[in-house]
């Protein structure tokens, strides 16, 4: 499942106030969890997820196997000059969805952007997030759904 | 060139890139959740950087940029 908010909430919040909808969601038993930081972040329990922020949203992606997603919003930017980073020849739409596939990718992976030059991604997908963004999602992770952050309901015990 | 002139250099970099306060700039911000940048906005970052002193930023170097320090010290390294 992919949960999104329209805002920019502290991360962690965000993805365990996230996390306890996905097991409601999902008819999981729930216990509250804690991030673990030594190397890609995941959960204690073994399931896996990944956040991406750009623009008016953030979004974080939960599956049971390993998983990446990329946002970007499409904005003012020196596009030819990152064109020519990624080596890339085609229109402005299109280079934001090749971005925002490989970075999916390569987070899935747990890799970082310094990887994103010369990889060419193989299981990504883009997919329509909103109006102006590009999506892109590298695993399984089912339907996408918003989240009103109300952070007092979300982490009421 | 001294890492305080070097931090002023990136604050008006970042801030007319990302249109923020230069309060929000500081040697701790995170790149990522303290500007609210995504990863095109830092890549755009470094290519200003390299810009600015003519240098280049090695596609290793890129992950180990957390802070805005982290780039201060990237550029005081390669200009000195």
């Amino acid at each position: 499942m992919i949960y999104f908010v329209n805002g920019n909430p502290p991360s962690d919040e965000f993805i365990l106030a996230a996390y306890k909808i996905y097991c409601e969601d999902l008819n999981l038993p729930y216990s509250p969890q804690k991030i673990l930081r030594d190397g890609k972040p995941r959960f204690e329990d073994g399931v896996k997820f990944n956040l991406t922020h750009s623009g008016e949203y953030t979004v974080v992606a939960f599956s049971e196997s390993e998983v990446g997603i990329d946002l970007e919003k499409k904005e003012k930017r020196n596009l030819e000059r990152l064109k020519a980073y990624l080596d890339f020849d085609g229109d402005d739409d299109l280079f934001y969805d090749e971005w925002t596939r490989r970075e999916a990718e390569l987070k899935k992976e747990g890799k970082g952007i310094e990887s994103i030059r010369n990889f060419k991604p193989q299981f990504a997908k883009n997919v329509f997030f909103a109006e102006g963004y590009s999506f892109a999602v590298c695993g399984d992770c089912g339907q996408i759904k918003e989240i009103l952050w109300k952070r007092k309901k979300y982490l009421k015990k | 060139m001294e890492k305080k002139e070097i931090l002023e250099k990136i604050r008006d970099l970042v801030c007319e890139q990302l249109s923020i306060e230069r309060d929000a700039v500081k040697p701790d911000t995170e790149i990522y959740k303290g500007l609210g940048a995504d990863s095109l906005d830092l890549v755009e970052m470094l290519m200003n950087v390299e810009s600015e002193w003519d240098i280049v930023v090695e596609d290793g170097e890129v992950g180990d940029l957390k802070v805005i320090g982290d780039v201060v010290d990237l550029v005081y390294r390669k200009i000195n």
